[in-house]
């Protein structure tokens, strides 16, 4: 029981420590700026919905997916256990009496509703914004965004513990790995969480005339499959960094 | 009471040696942790607070392993470390950790009153910490310490960036907490207060435990070292003659109407002082020890494990 | 004891202005920049579109291949196959095309290089000395544009002269001689923009992940959003909004070669957009390092 209330405690107190970060201000430009963009472009009063809802579907794809998701997580993803590291603070949580790999699982909880609720915001208010097509829309590319959302956390929280500049190798993770290796032909862009997120939106969109890229260079898989592949990543993301967090010694906060 | 056991404790960082093959067993009192930089002593409060684990031999708090959970329930540590959660206040902050323990807010809430009364931090404990001063940042560490009544006490140089008024508070404090039958280990780089305030001392010299026990045990046992005992009299250069015919003297000087005396054995020498005045009649101003200090004792210590 | 036999003394040389202190703000800067494993991948990253331009001049000038595949290299690489006529394309375009690995670079570099220093309080250990803000500004603006220069117009001098030395004369220099001056001025540009705004963006954010969201947000969302808008409503005017193409487009202006007219007209509001953008983050960084309170 006293161990449950201190994990509730921490995850309290680090959502709110996130929430009330820098980290939540600035994340907030990017979800301004598409916002106003999607502001602009009103989907909603297209005469032609194919297209409004074809148009969307590739800002929702490109600047969506491919940036704002990324980069949200990214700024909670790397801060909620790499702020700690950086101001050393995290050595207030290691000597207190809560298992290790509970400290890193209320750290990532803290973070999941906040990256989720936040993006699940801006995108509802893109759809809002887009009216009918914006309704089609979130009934289409919801699972999409939310287990692309759960797994860009957990490899983040991975980077937070393995690397000390974790933001450092994120950045280079999510502006490399996933907008160059994820665009490349062959099976190499199967590293990217991305890949799996257009799979699945691309499904999701297909009713409603969304095509995906050709076939032979897209290479796509089954909406099943990428659905198994985010969940495998996330799980085997958040296993890996317990594993390492449980044994890692950080030298460095004192 | 927590009993803090090392044994035969070694710690690598890569192919440096943090510690090597310290081995002591703490339980009770106030035992200063005495080191020159690089001594060993961050270490020591690491393995001990299960921050790290040791490369070989174990490290135990009341019989668990020092990095288990159930262990650090009965630790509490104030680190050298003066970053908090800026944000929040000193109250906030201490009873964030309490809750942490997994104490209901009205528990967490008492202990923090108390924690923050303890360290005579009540009147400025709602302020935030971002513009804390040193010293208020130092009582805020020891409240965290202490605020869920642990067994062991790990302070990493807990007076420094004190004024003496709140040295004096704060060195009261902890008497009063070994009392309770807690133990209290922390490491000071000011000689003076490790011997004031610690009932046994540990000296790590590069990353061996050189001495362990209470600090005149120590010193008797530096077989090499001689004490120094300065006598001061009307007639130094008589008193010398007579001092030198002792037994247990080693050597003799004259510094002005100092005689400086270094014995091995001070004890039957200062009895036999008194006979020896009282039977030559030599007047006696001053007699002193002069190397009996901490200071004395580290340096003789380093000296020793060169 | 007195103070001379202290052997304590006052310093009786002479001291050099306090603008060479930035030379050592630099130096400072570059030291714990490549101290840093992962600004090494970077600036791999970087490396990789220098020899593929290098190795693309090397095949065309000495392996002598078909003239049609030479003429598509050529002009796939933005060189054009005429010897004689302006060649400045290339150049243009390798410096378009680093400026991923030169986001990615500054993103990290700015919490490193000026963030830390109002994070962890340490500017007075710079504003004690004999320098005032203005040599610490300035120190920093240059440290950063050192950065930048190391990706982007050094490399392309360095192309400039490969191509140069790979033909038989002194012709492609002779005839190009406006290239690297205008390879200096494209450099210029990037500098200036990118030390001023990455400056003052960590003075004010401070953390890594706070300047790497916005650092990005700017140069790569913007410049997403930008393309769209400039595609749905076919007015090139929206491409303004990324600061990326404002920077190429006075480049161009630099070199003189626009590709399409549209570009031509854009140039000068890009010179202005980026000129109020400039004035802005010079006006937030004066501010910000004005609040800092040194007894001197």
């Amino acid at each position: 029981m006293r161990l449950l209330r201190a994990w509730q405690t921490l995850v309290w107190l680090s959502a709110r420590r996130m929430l009330f970060s820098s980290s939540t201000l600035v994340v907030l430009l990017p979800v301004a700026i598409s916002l106003l963009f999607v502001l602009h472009r009103n989907y909603g009063a297209w005469d032609d919905s194919a297209r409004a809802f074809d148009r969307f579907s590739r800002f929702l794809v490109a600047g969506y997916l491919l940036f704002v998701i990324p980069i949200c997580t990214l700024a909670y993803g790397t801060s909620s256990l790499g702020g700690d590291r950086e101001d050393r603070t995290l050595l207030f949580l290691l000597v207190r009496p809560i298992p290790r790999a509970l400290v890193l699982l209320g750290k990532f909880s803290a973070s999941v509703p906040l990256a989720l609720g936040l993006l699940l915001a801006c995108f509802g208010g893109y759809c809002l914004l887009a009216g009918e097509v914006g309704r089609l829309a979130w009934n289409a590319y919801l699972p999409a965004v939310v287990l692309s959302t759960i797994a860009y956390l957990a490899v983040f929280h991975l980077f937070a513990v393995v690397f000390r500049h974790a933001t450092t190798v994120a950045l280079i993770y999510a502006l490399f790995m996933e907008l160059v290796l994820g665009h490349m032909p062959g099976i190499i862009k199967r590293v990217a969480i991305s890949y799996y997120g257009r799979v699945l939106m691309y499904a999701g969109g297909e009713p409603w005339g969304v095509r995906a890229p050709p076939a032979q260079w897209f290479e796509p898989i089954s909406a099943t499959a990428a659905t198994w592949a985010l969940a495998g990543l996330t799980v085997a993301s958040l296993a890996a960094a317990l594993a390492v967090f449980q044994w890692r010694e950080y030298r460095d906060l004192t | 009471m927590a009993e803090l056991v090392f044994e035969r404790v070694t710690k690598f960082y890569g192919p440096v040696i943090g510690i090597n093959a310290v081995s002591c067993r703490l339980c009770g009192g106030i035992v200063g942790l005495l080191g020159a930089n690089g001594a060993g002593k961050s270490t020591f409060m690491k393995l001990a607070s299960g921050q790290l684990r040791p490369s070989l031999g174990e490290v135990r708090v009341a019989g668990r392993a020092a990095t288990s959970a159930a262990a650090r329930r009965r630790v509490g540590l104030s680190p050298d470390l003066h970053v908090f959660y800026e944000e929040m206040t000193g109250f906030q902050f201490v009873y964030a950790m309490a809750r942490l323990h997994g104490y209901s807010r009205g528990e967490a809430r008492q202990r923090t009153q108390r924690a923050i009364e303890a360290v005579g931090m009540s009147d400025r404990a709602g302020r935030r910490l971002a513009g804390a001063s040193h010293g208020m940042r130092q009582r805020i560490k020891l409240a965290q310490a202490m605020v869920h009544d642990p067994e062991l006490l790990l302070l990493d140089e807990p007076l420094s960036g004190i004024d003496p008024a709140g040295r004096r508070e704060i060195s009261l404090l902890l008497a009063r907490w070994a009392g309770e039958g807690r133990t209290i280990v922390f490491s000071s780089h000011i000689l003076a207060e490790v011997e004031q305030l610690a009932d046994r001392i540990l000296v790590l010299v590069r990353g061996r435990l050189v001495a362990d026990g209470a600090l005149a045990e120590v010193r008797g046992l530096l077989e090499d070292r001689p004490f120094v005992v300065a006598l001061e009299a009307a007639e130094p250069r008589r008193l010398a003659a007579c001092v030198a015919e002792l037994p247990e003297v080693r050597s003799v000087e004259v510094q002005g109407e100092t005689v400086l005396v270094r014995t091995r054995n001070p004890q039957r020498f200062f009895s036999w002082i008194n006979e020896l005045v009282v039977q030559e009649g030599l007047e006696l101003r001053r007699m002193e020890m002069l190397d009996t200090g901490a200071e004395a004792v580290f340096s003789y210590l380093e000296a020793a494990s060169a | 004891m007195s103070i001379d036999v202290a052997r304590y003394h006052g310093w009786h040389g002479k001291l050099g202005s306090p603008w060479w202190a930035t030379l050592a703000m630099v130096r400072v800067a570059l030291l714990q920049v490549f101290r840093r494993k992962a600004y090494w991948i970077v600036l791999g990253l970087g490396l990789t579109q220098f020899l593929l331009f290098w190795s693309v001049i090397y095949a065309v000038t000495q392996l002598n291949p078909p003239p049609q595949v030479r003429e598509r290299i050529l002009e796939a690489f933005g060189f054009s196959a005429e010897t004689a006529a302006p060649q400045d394309s290339g150049y243009i375009l390798f410096m378009q095309r680093q400026s991923l690995v030169v986001m990615i670079l500054l993103a990290f570099s700015g919490s490193l290089l000026v963030g830390a220093d109002f994070r962890l309080q340490t500017l007075p250990f710079y504003l004690s000395r004999r320098i005032d803000r203005m040599h610490y500004i300035a120190g920093k603006l240059l440290a950063v544009a050192v950065l930048v220069s190391l990706l982007t117009w050094v490399p392309a001098l360095l192309l400039f002269i490969e191509y140069g030395m790979f033909t038989s004369s002194l012709t492609y220099w002779v005839e190009n001689w406006r290239v690297p001056l205008a390879v200096l001025a494209y450099g210029l540009v990037l500098c200036v923009c990118l030390s001023l705004l990455l400056v003052a963006l960590s003075a004010w954010l401070q953390r890594a992940a706070p300047i790497a969201v916005t650092w990005s947000s700017l140069f790569t969302f913007l410049a997403l959003l930008a393309e769209y808008l400039r595609e749905e409503t076919g007015q090139q005017a929206w491409a303004l909004l990324d600061p990326w193409r404002d920077m190429r487009y006075v480049g161009r202006m630099c070199f003189g070669v626009f590709t399409r007219q549209s570009q031509e007209a854009l140039a000068p509001w890009a010179l202005l957009v980026l000129g109020v953008l400039c004035g802005a983050c010079l006006l937030l960084l004066v501010r910000r390092v004005r609040a800092v309170e040194v007894v001197e």
